[in-house]
């Protein structure tokens, strides 16, 4: 089940429902904040069978504090000031359906679970998810990829801003519906990765339950190179899983050399490091980092890398950064390494009186960093645990992946310890017969899917296509009901919507967009004004509540169309030709109707002038 | 079915499910429902007879752990009574139920974090939800509160929060005077989460029972932020939201005292502590509480308030019943009953002179209590009719003894 030597690649994909959330009925999306704000702590508890997670452990180690902001779409659930209510039967059945789709074993009851995660992320220290499905298999072009559980949770609430040891979140994403498909490791190469990631990703877009947001859905990629397994986490593009891989892969390798090199410098014992306060050296110091660090009050703290020198950053090595990532565990921002100075203002002078303070030996490397005295002991632990760890090549962790940057260390590797169960929601019963049913006449490829979308729209095959494919489904389901014309709402998703906001430099969320056109069809007022009534907001002279309420979306009577006519005739001139009437008319009234009456009027004025 | 009869919580076990073969912890049986935590850290149901177990591994059962610790030279006492503070998930029938052991709980909470570590004697002298508590709860509690004061220590009482209000109003009543503090804390979230109230509101309840508090205190969270506690006095606070943090609000008040961020303010005018703790650990429990409702029938009122020492109506507005009451209310008078008038509205006081449904109420000797809380007078009058003479009830009833009748009320 390996591909390359030793390698093994799973993934997970995570896809956003667009249903109501998981555990109230507050809406998926608009995510505007209140103003309210409340701050909070997570205490570490122990899970199920009374062992604790080596995550949770960490992040109490850690001791953060939260603030989150409320938002229109939250409640008292999302602030942890009520408990679940019922689970939301539009998420459950879809997430049943895909399971099923995936021909994964249906379990007879579903359980809600708390899944401990005490970064703050969610405000009750825990992530509400449910197993609805194992053992199941999606066909590829290499092979059937076995898929491990279909999972149906709670997305976690948005990380805005750290500071410190505290850290922002928004209460908006909290609580959306995430399908959760987990694979075996029986993907072969990148490559193989992304065509996997597509296939189940289809699975999911063609229930037409998926959020069309940019992160809606989003990949954790679990490799091992024989070091332990790494999760990558959080990759929203499908092509970045590719380079990740790759990236990750890279890292393994360089570390591997790195290691091999510093355990004949040191022999790869324990390392002992002694953190001090150099502040007194930098006391004129031009480096705005350590600079501004004073001026805050704060220390600049040195301490010897054994055996790193020429480790810390070249070439391909880059140990500097696994230490950097360890003191940015405890709050600091980072750290500047012996490879790397002279730098960042930091002088050949004030290196040279750093080297006599610290007094390195030529395999030594060494590194300062902006922290409080007070913070030693938590940053020599930090980078202790760090080193003792890479130095065994036990790699395995959480880790993030920015393109610019390649990955990161987030957190250790979470284990199945921290899953207990949620006591506020009982056990679920459904009928699988159903879900059986509703699975079978899911669409089995995306050409399958588009033709069922042109067949029910009544509009193109390649305008179908577009709109699958684009996740638009849902959109096009409720602008065509509000709009009762499919043809409008397919034109408006793929053209007009476009054209609006390159025109005007401005987007509108389909919360807004659906409002708009709710609120002008409650006023019985046809696609002319609905047009209108977006132009109007796209272009910022009206707000998504006041355009229903404009004249300016009421289409011209018949009255009213004559008189224009009659008065751009009466001007004459190149704007009363016929090619340039309908111009010239919306440019005098500046309100909606309809061309073709506007063509009829002209001709019939015409010819009564012609008498 | 009878292979999975003998197995135990916690046992490893091999089984298989529609020809696949999975591995996990037996969790138990319910309702038909085999639950298995499977090896990825989910419990899955399964119905019995669609799962056979290959193999599971035997269970030792557990040693209890010690539920009580005493600590030499301790300056407080921490009393557990059960309620959702001392409460932890019970994984055999998934509820949330009292538990036998706290120490997890002060382990946890962050005054143990910095080194520092608090002495604190420990003790779980009852284990029940707070809806389960009867006025004999009350005096057993008293009675271990004075033991603990007696021996120089202030105290910490664990509660559930349902029926604090009543427990620490009886405490405020029954202690005439106080040589230590005593506070009373729980938690709206249970202990067992990691978002929950318990280990601040812990620590502050521990921080107020350091002050010069001569009144019975209820520490709970001052807002959904955990960042401050409200000290306050439990004659005036009552649980106002089923479920939030700040459920607990002095009502017409403010609080005696706020401690944020490591420190205690008192700043609320407050009995100081006295030289010694005086308990009248007498209640008379034939007092009743009586809800008014349009369509509240004679019948139904007087089956709750005959026989009764003394009668609690929740009335509305100002004080008013249905008119068709009143003769009740004059008969069981003339019996002996006392009748008291408290206001439905919870802010603001009752007065009988506005309407002449109050003076008619008033004439056939129902008294009004100004703006006590209701659940307080029930509270009040067992403590007045246990340790006074029946002369004396009126009179003390609408006397201020524990600051829990305003003279004053603010906007």
């Amino acid at each position: 089940m390996t591909g390359e030597s030793g390698t093994k690649i799973g993934l997970e994909i995570h896809v956003q429902l667009n249903t109501g959330k998981l555990f109230c009925r507050c809406r998926s999306t608009g995510e505007t904040h209140t103003g309210t704000r409340i701050s909070r702590r997570l205490y570490a508890t122990t899970g199920e069978m009374g062992k604790s997670d080596s995550a949770v452990k960490f992040e109490t180690f850690r001791n953060r504090t939260f603030e989150y902001l409320v938002t229109e779409n939250s409640c008292l659930v999302e602030a942890d000031e009520e408990p679940p209510h019922h689970i939301d039967g539009e998420a459950l059945e879809t997430a049943l359906v895909v399971a099923s789709k995936l021909d994964c074993i249906l379990l007879e009851r579903v359980f809600v679970m708390r899944k401990l995660v005490i970064d703050g992320s969610n405000t009750s220290g825990f992530q509400r998810t449910a197993l609805v499905g194992i053992g199941g298999t999606i066909n590829t072009s290499r092979g059937p990829v076995r898929i491990s559980s279909v999972c149906l949770e709670e997305d976690s609430a948005r990380k805005t801003e750290t500071n410190g040891s505290s850290v922002q979140y928004s209460l908006g994403r909290l609580g959306v519906p995430l399908i959760e498909i987990s694979t075996e490791p029986d993907i072969k190469d990148e490559e193989h990765a992304v065509e996997t990631a597509r296939a189940i990703s289809f699975v999911v877009t063609a229930t037409g339950k998926a959020h069309r947001a940019a992160e809606a859905i989003r990949q954790d990629v679990n490799v091992s190179f024989g070091h332990g397994r790494i999760e990558l986490k959080g990759i929203s593009r499908i092509s970045d899983i590719k380079e990740c891989i790759r990236a990750e892969r890279e890292r393994n390798a360089a570390l591997g050399s790195a290691i091999s090199i510093l355990g004949e410098r040191t022999g790869n014992e324990t390392f002992n490091l002694t953190l001090r306060d150099v502040s007194e050296l930098f006391r004129d110091t031009q480096s705005r980092v350590l600079k501004k660090g004073l001026e805050a009050g704060n220390q600049i703290l040195g301490l010897v890398l054994p055996g790193m020198h020429g480790l810390l950053k070249s070439g391909d090595f880059r140990l500097g950064r696994e230490l950097a990532d360890a003191v940015k565990t405890v709050g600091l921002s980072g750290l500047m390494h012996s490879d790397e100075l002279p730098g960042y203002g930091v002088t050949e002078e004030e290196v040279r009186n750093l080297r006599s303070m610290l007094s390195p030996r030529k395999v030594d490397g060494f590194a300062i960093m902006v922290a409080r005295v007070t913070d030693i002991e938590r940053i020599r632990t930090a980078m202790e645990l760090r080193l003792a760890k890479i130095i065994t090549m036990d790699l395995a962790e959480t880790r993030g992946y920015n393109p610019e940057i390649g990955t990161f260390f987030l957190r250790p590797l979470a284990g199945s310890e921290r899953m207990y169960p949620e006591t506020d929601v009982e056990a679920i019963e459904y009928d699988q017969k159903h879900v059986c049913a509703l699975s079978e006449k899911l669409p089995r490829t995306p050409e399958e899917a588009s033709m069922e979308i042109s067949r029910k729209y009544g509009i193109s095959r390649q305008d179908a296509d577009t709109i699958f494919r684009e996740n638009s489904l849902a959109l096009l389901e409720r602008i065509s009901e509000i709009s009762s014309d499919s043809r409008w709402a397919t034109r408006f998703i793929l053209q007009l919507k476009g054209a609006f906001e390159t025109k005007h430099g401005k987007a509108l969320s389909e919360d807004e967009i659906i409002s708009i056109l709710e609120a002008v069809r409650n006023r019985n007022l046809g696609r002319e004004s609905m047009e209108k009534a977006l132009d109007l907001v796209y272009a910022g002279k009206e707000t998504p509540l006041s355009v229903s309420a404009s004249s300016s979306i009421v289409p011209l009577s018949s009255q009213e169309l004559d008189t224009i006519l009659r008065q751009i005739l009466d001007e004459g001139g190149p704007g009363s030709e016929k090619s340039r009437i309908i111009a010239s008319i919306r440019e005098k009234s500046g309100r909606p109707f309809d061309p073709s009456t506007a063509m009829k009027a002209y001709d019939s004025l015409k010819a009564r002038a012609g008498k | 079915m009878s292979d999975l009869g003998s197995i135990k919580f916690g046992a490893a076990i091999r089984f298989r499910y529609r020809n696949t073969v999975l591995s996990g912890t037996f969790i138990g049986i319910e309702n038909g429902i085999v639950t298995i935590k499977l090896a990825n850290g989910y419990n899955a149901g399964f119905l019995p007879d669609s799962i056979e177990i290959l193999e599971h591994s035997e269970v030792k059962a557990e040693r209890k752990k010690e539920p009580t610790r005493k600590a030499e030279g301790a300056k407080i006492s921490i009393l557990s009574t059960g309620g959702t503070i001392a409460s932890r998930v019970d994984y055999t029938t998934g509820a949330v139920k009292p538990s036998e052991d706290i120490d997890w709980l002060l382990e946890s909470a962050p005054f143990n974090r910095n080194g520092s570590r608090l002495t604190a004697e420990f003790r779980i002298i009852e284990n029940i939800l707070s809806e389960n508590m009867k006025p004999s709860n009350w005096i057993a509690i008293a009675r271990k509160i004075k033991t603990d004061l007696d021996a120089g220590r202030s105290v910490v009482v664990l509660h559930g929060t349902d029926t604090m209000t009543y427990t620490a109003s009886a405490m405020a009543f029954m202690f005439r005077s106080l040589s230590h503090p005593v506070v009373f804390t729980g938690s709206q979230r249970s202990s067992d989460r990691p978002s929950s109230d318990s280990f601040l509101n812990v620590e502050g309840a521990v921080s107020v029972s350091s002050s010069n508090l001569g009144e019975v205190a209820i520490a709970m969270h001052s807002s959904p932020s955990d960042d401050c506690i409200s000290a306050m006095r439990a004659v005036r606070t009552r649980k106002m939201h089923s479920t939030r943090r700040d459920a607990f609000k002095p009502i017409e008040e403010g609080p005696m005292g706020k401690y944020s961020n490591g420190k205690l303010e008192m700043y609320g005018e407050y009995r100081p502590l006295s030289g010694e703790s005086t308990l009248d650990d007498r209640l008379e429990q034939s007092v009743t509480m009586t809800y008014f409702y349009p369509g509240l029938s004679a019948g139904d009122f007087e089956s709750m308030a005959s026989g009764k020492k003394a009668v609690v109506i929740m009335g509305t507005g100002l004080g008013h019943i249905a008119d068709d009451l009143l003769q009740s209310i004059r008969r069981l008078s003339r019996d002996g009953t006392e009748f008291m008038m408290t206001s439905q509205c919870i802010y603001g006081r009752v007065n009988p002179f506005i309407y002449s449904t109050g003076r008619n109420l008033s004439d056939a000797g129902v008294t009004y209590l100004g703006d006590m809380l209701s659940e307080v007078a029930y509270v009040k009058s067992m403590y007045v009719l246990g340790n006074f003479p029946a002369d004396r009830f009126r009179e003390l009833m609408t006397s201020n003894l524990r600051n829990e009748l305003l003279e004053r009320l603010k906007l």
